[in-house]
């Protein structure tokens, strides 16, 4: 769809778009700057709230005002000042009030502009600034898009949305307008195997050809007997990770955290729990990349491997004594933690029983903690010791930010570090990929030191196709459809 | 009796209020929806979009305010919306739709397979056949549903789906059914002529000879006038799907859709067919052998009046009271759908619907389940009553 994507200027931050003079959407109407357009005007969060009949802000029935549109986050659109077309509306240029380095995650999803402008009445998106003409926009942006209408859904890739019936199928056709190379097959059908567990008959049975459920062992073993299916399994973007609530009076010191990293055995937990589904999975040295990631780096340094020693030669430093019940003790208090996890979920279960043994040898005295509620309501509350969940490794790297800054959104575990905030401020601003990397790197090896969370090993992730059908390869988050265009029927 | 109904109906209205409290405490109490648990763990997740799910879901408003405002819009026909602003009354009607296309055919094929097999089992008490079906019946009642749905799909239908692709048949396996056609056409002949007279060995084998004939012909006929060609050529989709209620393009013309939902019908009913045929022939079977011993029928026998009149006009018309409220019942209460069998066939039915509901802790879905398959159920049972009435006599309602 683009002929280029440049940074022209750093300071202030000026991205360039080219978009190729052919592209089109699937009802012929021009992808071009209005469509760019239409995406900052609705996610730069500067639009306000909906005004009532009496000119008043228009409220929910919780007496929340209602945003004009009803955006799932502003994050970058918001930074972006202005917006400008040129080339006949080809050429888009979009200036930064303040340097976002996370741009790339821009202006992925476009909604097609002239569609709205013509529900909304609006002649040229670009030029509107009456807030009356804001708000049509706002109210087809927000509602107008709800359900399906193949006159509205268009697409500007390979392919565009054919029909689609609730919980069964969504069909998707080629896109006869498309510009590029067009996709292989003539149509592609998502259909809806609600039960994994069933997926591998109807691959057998040819009702569907490819596959992507959650492995497991037995999956793993029934998908590798059917003759004629190729199944692989790789290392995903979610990870697991202990996180330690620093609220806690013995987990505020950082040596019972460092030692507690230390007689976890990461290599066993891996060994037992991701090796049966995949003989390659390791374990995950970084928060911020994740092994397939050219930026990755092992910062793990001394926790790469068990030390039980270590660990009670630290504990014994910060004042600890081993009691006769073999857990150690200060200021008489034993040193007992719970292991928070969602329930019910065997994996985490049996994590959290190897975590136990094995740092029973180190003194700690270690509990499963098992919650329904326990990532709904307990983590978000604090409410926890040591917690064992999963974040996904995402390539908006700012995402992170929240995680790991004082007073960050998703900081449950009062980790503050003051540094943090003015190194993630430089990386979320840094333009160059490499420096950037660095930089993350750097703050990962602060995490590392200061012990703030220790990650432990990726998710695997499944695919299995039938060999009827050519060209499926893994693709990471992006999800094994992402290059559907080039499956072809094997002859 | 229509005061009856007009009664039975009126009370079902405190009871389902009933029902309705106790089942919107249990769904208040189920934790917070899933949708916004999920809102909540995104990293930079936007306090402003948790919020707003928050007051979507009512969440922060008391429970008698959120029962009083659920109520007076279901008592509009308004079931709520999910989460995902899909309108519920839409959604529960469709998988109505879905569950009684299952139902009926289901119900229907295993009423008259278990009248069938429960009459003859009574009749012919103690035969082979009873021993046999009996046997049968315990098995398919005693097996659970998820394993008797999977062994249908593994050995059944993608082996057959295998076969059907490049469809020959061994000299053995012919041979095997000639075998089988013959000892059924002796069974047959040698159990029409049990109680009358000696079993005559010309006719018995004339008996096994028709059955080898008629299994021939079927053979002959698969063989040369059908080609062998059950399946669609150059079809990569196979004939008897596992997975879903329907084709991706259902077919516009008639024919060719109702083809199109029977193969997609076939393994799912097959199962319900085979555990709900097991507890009707059973049923069936005890309480034509109740009539068959009753009374009257040996008056009416010592009377003269012929065979098969006697088991069909005055046993078997009366063994059919018990079954018809077991039906009707049973009907009712399957109306909240079959869980597993459409879990493990991917359909869309009443039975996902509530699963659905539960796994996302949606309130409005799982409040309307309950009151609409509530109704059903009370529904059902005022016309498994009124049925009773009609057919026996003995029975009055006022």
């Amino acid at each position: 769809m683009m002929d280029s994507i440049k940074v022209t200027s750093t300071d202030p931050q000026v991205v360039v778009y080219k978009i190729k003079p052919a592209a089109v959407w699937s009802d012929g109407a021009p992808i071009d700057c209005s469509d760019f357009y239409l995406a900052w005007l609705s996610q730069n969060g500067k639009a306000g709230n909906s005004k009532a009949a009496d000119g008043t802000d228009a409220k929910d029935a919780d007496g929340n005002p209602i945003p004009i549109f009803n955006a799932a986050g502003t994050t970058g659109y918001e930074d972006i000042s202005k917006v400008e077309c040129a080339d006949n509306n080809k050429t888009v240029t979009t200036t930064y009030a303040k340097q976002f380095a996370d741009y790339q995650s821009l202006f992925g999803a476009l909604i097609p502009a002239h569609i709205v402008a013509k529900d909304a009445g609006v002649k040229d998106i670009t030029k509107v600034t009456d807030p009356a003409e804001i708000a049509k926009i706002g109210a087809d942006w927000s509602t107008g898009f709800v359900g399906f209408d193949p006159a509205k859904d268009l697409s500007g890739a390979q392919y565009v949305i054919d029909s689609f019936t609730a919980g069964e199928t969504l069909i998707l056709k080629r896109n006869e307008k498309y510009y590029g190379t067009p996709g292989k097959l003539d149509e592609i059908v998502f259909r809806q195997v609600p039960d994994a567990s069933q997926q591998p008959a109807a691959l057998e049975n040819g009702d569907v050809q490819v596959i992507s459920p959650q492995p497991n062992p037995d999956l793993l073993a029934q998908l590798k007997a059917i003759s004629g299916v190729t199944t692989e399994v790789d290392q995903g973007v979610t990870f697991e990770h202990y996180d330690f609530n620093q609220a806690n009076e013995f987990l505020a010191d950082p040596n019972v955290r460092k030692a507690f990293a230390l007689c976890v055995n990461r290599e066993d937990i891996v060994k037992t729990l991701v090796a049966p589904l995949n003989p390659d999975a390791s374990v995950l040295n970084n928060r911020i990349y994740i092994p397939s990631s050219p930026d990755y780096k092992d910062n793990s340094g001394a926790y790469a491997k068990q030390d039980i020693a270590g660990a009670k030669k630290l504990l014994e430093s910060s004042g600890f004594t081993m009691g006769a019940d073999g857990f150690y003790a200060k200021g008489g208090k034993q040193l007992t933690l719970r292991l928070g996890r969602r329930d019910p979920n065997p994996r985490r279960q049996s994590t959290n029983e190897l975590t136990a043994a094995a740092c029973k040898a180190a003194g700690f005295n270690l509990t499963d903690d098992p919650a329904a509620d326990f990532n709904s309501k307990r983590l978000p509350a604090s409410d926890y010791d040591i917690a064992l969940f999963a974040w996904v490794a995402t390539a908006s790297l700012s995402s992170n930010t929240s995680i790991y800054i004082p007073g960050g959104g998703q900081n449950w575990n009062n980790y503050k570090n003051d540094k943090l905030t003015t190194m993630f401020a430089d990386a979320n601003k840094e333009l160059d990929a490499k420096k950037r990397a660095d930089l993350m790197n750097q703050i990962d090896k602060v995490l590392w030191d200061d012990m703030a969370t220790l990650p432990l090993f990726q998710f695997q992730e499944l695919i299995s196709y039938s060999d009827t059908i050519k060209n499926v390869s893994y693709n990471g988050p992006l999800g094994v459809t992402w290059d559907a265009q080039n499956w072809a029927v094997a002859s | 009796m229509l005061q009856f109904i007009v009664r039975r109906l009126l009370i079902t209205i405190p009871l389902l209020f009933l029902a309705s409290i106790i089942t919107f405490l249990l769904v208040a109490n189920l934790g917070i929806p899933q949708q916004l648990e999920n809102a909540i763990a995104k990293p930079n997740a936007s306090p402003a979009a948790i919020q707003s799910l928050r007051s979507q879901f009512e969440l922060d408003t008391p429970l008698f305010t959120r029962y009083t405002h659920w109520i007076s819009h279901f008592a509009r026909g308004d079931l709520g919306q999910t989460g995902q602003r899909k309108n519920v009354r839409t959604d529960i009607w469709r998988a109505i739709q879905v569950t009684l296309r299952l139902l009926v055919f289901a119900q229907i094929m295993s009423v008259v397979l278990g009248i069938i097999v429960g009459l003859i089992s009574a009749i012919r008490q103690y035969t082979a056949f009873d021993y046999l079906t009996t046997g049968m019946a315990f098995l398919f009642f005693s097996i659970p549903t998820a394993v008797l749905a999977g062994f249908l799909k593994v050995y059944g239908i993608v082996e057959f789906n295998r076969w059907a692709r490049h469809p020959t048949m061994s000299t053995f396996a012919f041979v095997l059914m000639l075998l089988l056609g013959g000892v059924c056409g002796f069974a047959v002949i040698r159990n029409r002529t049990r109680f009358s007279e000696r079993a005559q060995p010309k006719r018995l084998l004339m008996g096994a000879a028709a059955g080898i004939g008629v299994t021939l012909g079927v053979v002959l006929v698969y063989r040369f006038v059908w080609d062998g060609n059950i399946y669609r050529k150059g079809n990569p989709k196979p004939l008897i799907a596992t997975i879903g209620q329907a084709g991706d393009h259902l077919p516009k013309a008639f024919f060719a859709r109702m083809q199109d939902y029977f193969w997609h019908l076939l393994g799912p009913s097959l199962t319900l067919i085979l555990v709900g045929f097991a507890g009707y022939s059973r049923y069936m079977r005890a309480s034509m052998l109740d009539t068959l011993n009753a009374d009257y029928v040996r008056t009416a026998r010592s009377k003269g009046v012929s065979e098969p009149r006697v088991i069909m006009k005055h046993a078997f018309r009366n063994a059919l009271i018990p079954l018809t409220t077991a039906v009707a019942l049973d009907f009712g209460a399957l109306l909240s759908g079959a869980i597993i069998t459409e879990r493990i066939f991917g359909w869309k039915g009443m039975g996902t619907f509530f699963s659905d509901a539960l796994n996302l802790k949606e309130p409005k879905p799982l409040m309307a389940f309950v009151m609409v398959t509530a109704l059903m159920v009370v529904l059902f049972n005022v016309i498994a009553d009124v049925l009773y009435a009609r057919l026996d006599p003995r029975i009055r309602l006022d």
